[in-house]
Formats: structure tokens, sequence, C-alpha cells
């Protein structure tokens, strides 16, 4: 059954109305004079007047703020003059007030209305305070985002799939030296790449495509003007409306000052590691040597001895002379030895301080193998002095002065130990073990002469030296 | 007495004491013999030489030497013509042993006995090319060396 024209009349206008009433935006319609004529309950709820609180009421009074409302109320008047109204028929934003009197920002449409001859105008208005925070967050995320990316020095890149060409700013650019104007597809950057990291860069992203992920990776690229450059790539896959893989987005760091810093840092490493291993070797070598010369000191003066006894004091006496030449250099980390601290600490023994023992000569620094060598050959004449020289008894005098002679090319040290005061000295009828010891350290470890004399007043020995050049300081 | 002598007669305990060390029973047990050779004993360091003269001496061999640099080893190679040369590999003056070693065989064909505290592989591995008889690492005792010795100078007793 059909409706009357009066009931669908009526039924119109209660869709209209149900409408209106349940617009999300505020729908307002003022008459020629600016006075409202329909309030809805948006529009209660964006300015807070009621309905029956607006209607009546000058528009421009009610939610227009102060200094606008001539403006409006000359506008209005214009525009029902001569039918120009710039602001009508399209969205315009504007400040508006609410009944709590605090300001806010609106999207207005104003359309007008006629109706026979009665002129209307309708303004659709929406709260633009929510939209206008969010547009100011988007433009200060993107502002803080190219901040960012500008610290970072990241380069910001966009693949396309179907057409193959990839898009980049120009951070990007500069860093995989492309020209502004240069166009970049697959292939181009594919070719920039380092083919020690080629393939599996490529392996990264067919990966990432195929199950649409993304990837991560650190590489090297071949700059055409910088060379071997370091980057941290991120892509991700970008998809289409339908959800398929429409291409990939990233982004590219230059990470070459940390990959270089961290090089070096490695072959640091590695060197430290070396550096010990040859102190290691080194340490190993002469602990073996020292092993070497103590296990051939108690053998031969194991040879050389009348009974365990004599054994005993000998070998103890060398091997002691051994560690006080260690000490001398260990004090010295084994770069040297002042030659009349050598002297001392091989005579002065046991406390002996007081021994009448003097010396006399420039100072002279001995290299490692010198000091050793020559302080077993001081404690053998010292240990001969002692036991029978002039050391012996309390009136008996040692001297030992040196000097150093030669030339430019070649220094000598020159050696003078000179025993006086002492018992008689007869010469023993066949060279002894100790004299042995003496000259042959001389002369066949450290390529000099020696010559003793036992004189009736006591025994003196002359020894010479080769030196080299950096061994002494006069 | 001034300065120690060698010792008199060697009383018999003081024999047993040592005798244990004297490379001459060891040869005698394996009883290989050999005439007396000439032996180049190349070692800046005097006791280890005086160990090495000693077991060179024992065996009955004649000692040359000892050089305490390559310049002077090479130098009494040439002059001597020794059989063998007890090599070691640092030397005075910074010299080298392996050097002096390979230069001696290539020169007079005289080849050597490496006894060093360098027992690592890289310096074995230099060595090699002085086609040395062995390798004897520091400190070494007279057994070892003098079976070395003899092994060196009859390649065909076992």
């Amino acid at each position: 059954m059909g409706l009357s024209l009066a009931e669908a009349v009526g039924q119109s206008q209660a869709i209209a109305s149900a409408v209106v009433a349940a617009a999300f935006d505020a729908i307002i319609t003022i008459d020629h004079r600016g006075l409202i004529v329909e309030w809805n309950s948006a529009a209660e709820r964006i300015f807070g007047y009621r309905c029956s609180e607006a209607i009546g009421r000058e528009m421009a009074d009610l939610i227009i703020p102060p200094q606008l409302r001539e403006a409006h109320r000359t506008g209005m008047m214009h525009y029902l003059a001569d039918s120009v109204g710039p602001i009508l028929g399209r969205l315009i934003e504007m400040p508006a007030l609410r009944a709590d009197g605090t300001e806010f920002r609106i999207e207005l449409y104003i359309t007008p209305i006629s109706i026979g001859e009665c002129r209307l105008f309708t303004g659709f208005a929406r709260d633009a305070t929510e939209h206008k925070a969010a547009e100011t967050a988007l433009k200060k995320n993107e502002a803080r985002l190219r901040l960012a990316l500008d610290a970072s020095g990241a380069g910001v890149w966009s693949w396309d799939r179907a057409g193959g060409l990839i898009t980049a700013d120009e951070a990007y650019r500069t860093m995989y030296g492309f020209a502004a104007d240069e166009t970049i597809d697959y292939a181009t950057w594919e070719a920039r790449l380092h083919p020690d990291d080629r393939e599996l860069l490529k392996r990264q992203v067919e990966e990432c495509l195929r199950a649409g992920s993304q990837w991560l990776e650190e590489f090297r690229i071949l700059h055409p003007k910088l060379g071997r450059r370091w980057l941290a790539g991120l892509g991700r896959v970008l998809r289409d409306a339908e959800g398929r893989v429409s291409g990939m987005t990233g982004i590219n760091i230059d990470i070459t000052a940390r990959k270089v810093a961290e090089e070096a840092v490695v072959t640091e490493r590695k060197q430290a590691q070396e550096a010990q291993r040859l102190l290691i070797d080194e340490l190993n070598h002469r602990v073996k040597n020292t092993l070497m010369t103590v296990q051939a000191m108690a053998e031969q003066t194991l040879r050389k001895s009348k009974d365990p006894a004599h054994f005993v004091e000998s070998f103890r006496g060398r091997l002691r002379a051994l560690s006080r030449a260690h000490d001398s250099l260990m004090r010295r980390t084994w770069s040297g030895v002042d030659f009349e601290s050598l002297i001392r600490e091989q005579l002065l023994v046991d406390a002996d301080q007081d021994a009448p023992i003097t010396c006399s000569g420039p100072d002279i620094q001995l290299k490692p193998r010198e000091a050793v060598h020559l302080g077993l050959v001081l404690h053998e004449l010292g240990t001969n002095a002692r036991k029978y020289g002039a050391l012996k008894v309390p009136k008996g005098r040692l001297s030992v002065s040196w000097s150093l002679a030669g030339d430019s090319a070649r220094h000598y040290l020159e050696i003078k130990w000179v025993e006086t005061g002492g018992p008689v000295v007869s010469p023993p009828t066949r060279q002894g073990f100790g004299t042995l010891l003496i000259e042959r350290g001389i002369k066949d470890s450290l390529g000099g002469e020696a010559r003793i004399v036992f004189a009736p007043t006591g025994v003196t020995c002359e020894m010479r030296l080769p030196l080299p050049q950096a061994v002494h300081s006069a | 007495m001034i300065l120690e002598t060698s010792p008199r007669a060697v009383g018999p305990r003081t024999a047993a004491v040592w005798e244990r060390f004297d490379p001459r029973l060891d040869r005698s047990r394996r009883e290989s013999s050999s005439a007396k050779q000439k032996i180049l004993i190349v070692d800046d360091e005097l006791w280890a030489a005086l160990d090495m003269e000693w077991v060179v001496q024992t065996l009955g061999h004649q000692v040359i030497g000892p050089a305490a640099t390559a310049e002077k080893a090479i130098e009494l190679a040439e002059r001597t013509r020794p059989n063998l040369v007890l090599m070691d590999i640092r030397l005075a003056d910074n010299s080298d042993g392996v050097a002096a070693a390979i230069e001696i065989r290539q020169r007079f064909d005289i080849p050597s006995l490496f006894v060093s505290a360098h027992g690592d592989a890289i310096s074995r591995n230099r060595a090699a090319a002085a086609r040395p008889l062995g390798f004897i690492e520091k400190p070494f005792s007279p057994e070892s060396l003098s079976r070395a010795i003899e092994a060196a100078l009859n390649p065909d007793v076992s």
C-alpha cells in the first residue's frame, strides 16, 4: 500500500531531521539576519550550547571569536547584496568559540540555501583540533626522522619491482657515488657491490622477497671515487593493495669509519699477540740457554772437583754469580748494565761491603751478553782473590780500573785487575780451571784477550774486549 | 796454589759419582768406533761450548773452535775443513748459525748438527735448508749429544 503525498513528505522530513540529528558534524543553519534556526546534536557537543540555548541567537555572538565577528557580518551583507561570498562552498579552517569561552579551530563548509524568498546559510563544522594535532605531530615526526637520517648520514631508497627502478635520496646517491640525475636500477646497484659481498647480499634480498620479510646486513661497496666503503643496510618489502610484494624500501648507513676502526683494533690485537708470542719464544730461549749453562756448569764443575764438598762450593758460587748477573740485568729490564755496578755486585758478596776494593773508570753500559760473561769472569777472579790472593788477608788491596780504547770504527774496553798486599804468589805449575774460565770467557765468548800474570806481589789480569758502539757512554 | 787447578787423581768415590755422565761409557756400550775426526764447535756461550768440547774429546775426536760468530765459524771451517759442525743458531754479534751452516754446507760440503735452544718448528724449518744431520735441543744430555755425533759421523751404523 502506497503512502499519500502528505505522508511521503512527512516521512522525508523525518528522515532528514534524523540524519541532521545523528550527523557527526555540527550542522548549523542561520537565516539572513544571522540568527540560528537549526542546531543539531553534534553542534551541542562541539560548541557546548544546547539547542534551546542556541536557537534564535545570532551565530556570530555565539561561536565566532570577537575579532572576527565584524568581518563575518560584513561578508554576509555583501553576499546578500551581490551574491559574492568568497568563503562559501569550500572547506575553510578558522577559529571558533566554545560555550566555556575557549577558542579552538574548526573546519567549516558553508553553503547558501534559498527556500522561496527565505535566504538561509547552512554550515557544516568539525572540530579540527585533533586533526590539527595529528597533522602537527606528523610534521614533527617527519622533521625528526629527517634530522635522524641526516645525523646518521642514512640514505633512503625504494625499489619498484615492476618498473625495476630505485628511487633514492641525495644521501644514498652520495654514499654510492651516483650522480643526482643518474638512473638507478637493480643492476646498477648490484654493480656497485664489492665482488666478495655481492652473492651474499643478493641471496639476502632474494630471500627477503620470497619470504616477504626484511634483510639487515653489513657489506662493502666499491665507490667510483672513494674505493672500498662499508655500508649497513636494512631493507623491507613493500606490498600493494592486494598484499602482494611490490618492491622494497630501506636505508643505508656508511659505517666505513667504524669498520676501519674495528679493523685497526683487530690488527693491533694481532700485533699484540704476535709480540707476546715473540716475547714468550724469547723467554723460552733464554730459560733453555740458562738451563744449558747451569747444566754445563754442574757437569764441568763436577768433573774438576776433588770431592762433593768442593763441587758444592764451586758450583754454588758460579750459580750465584750467574744469578747476580741476571739480577743486575733484570733491574734494567735486560737493556744493559753499568760496568761498575756489575763489578761491585760480583765482588762485594755476602754483605762484604768493607772489602778493600777500588774501582775507577768511565761510565760504561754493557749489553746483556757482555754483562753475563764478564760477570762470570769477575766471579772467578774474585773467588781466587778471596781464597788465595789479596782479599784473603786484611792488608790486601784490589784495584779494578778500566778505560776505553780504539778508534771510531771499533771500541775496546780495557780492564786492569791488580791485587797487592796479599800472600806471596807462586805461579801455578799448570793451567787451572779458573784460569781457563777467565781466559776463555774473554777470548771465546767475548772475542777479546786476557792475560793473567802471577807476580809474587799479587795477581794481575789485563783484559781487552771489543764493544759495540752503542754499548758504552764515555 | 793460585787459581783453582785441575783436580789431582780422581778418587774412586768421585769417579763413581760422575762416571754416569761419561760419554765414553755410552760409546763403549754401543761398541761403535770411528777414526779421530775434526769437529767444529760454534757456540757463543762458554759453558755450553765447554760441555760440547768435553763430549767431543771424550769420544776421541779433535775439537776445532769454539767459534762465537758466524763469520768466525765460516773462517774456521774453510781453514780447518772439519768433518762435522756442532752449530748453535743464535750467535754473538747478532749473527745467524743457520746462515753459517748453509754457507759451510754449500761451500765446503761440511754437514752441521744443530745444537740450539731454538727447538720450535719455525727454527727447524729454517735450519732444514742447511741439510743438517740432526737437531739437538738445549739443554742436552751428554749421552744424547754423543749419540747424535756418532750417528752423524757414522751414518751407516744404525
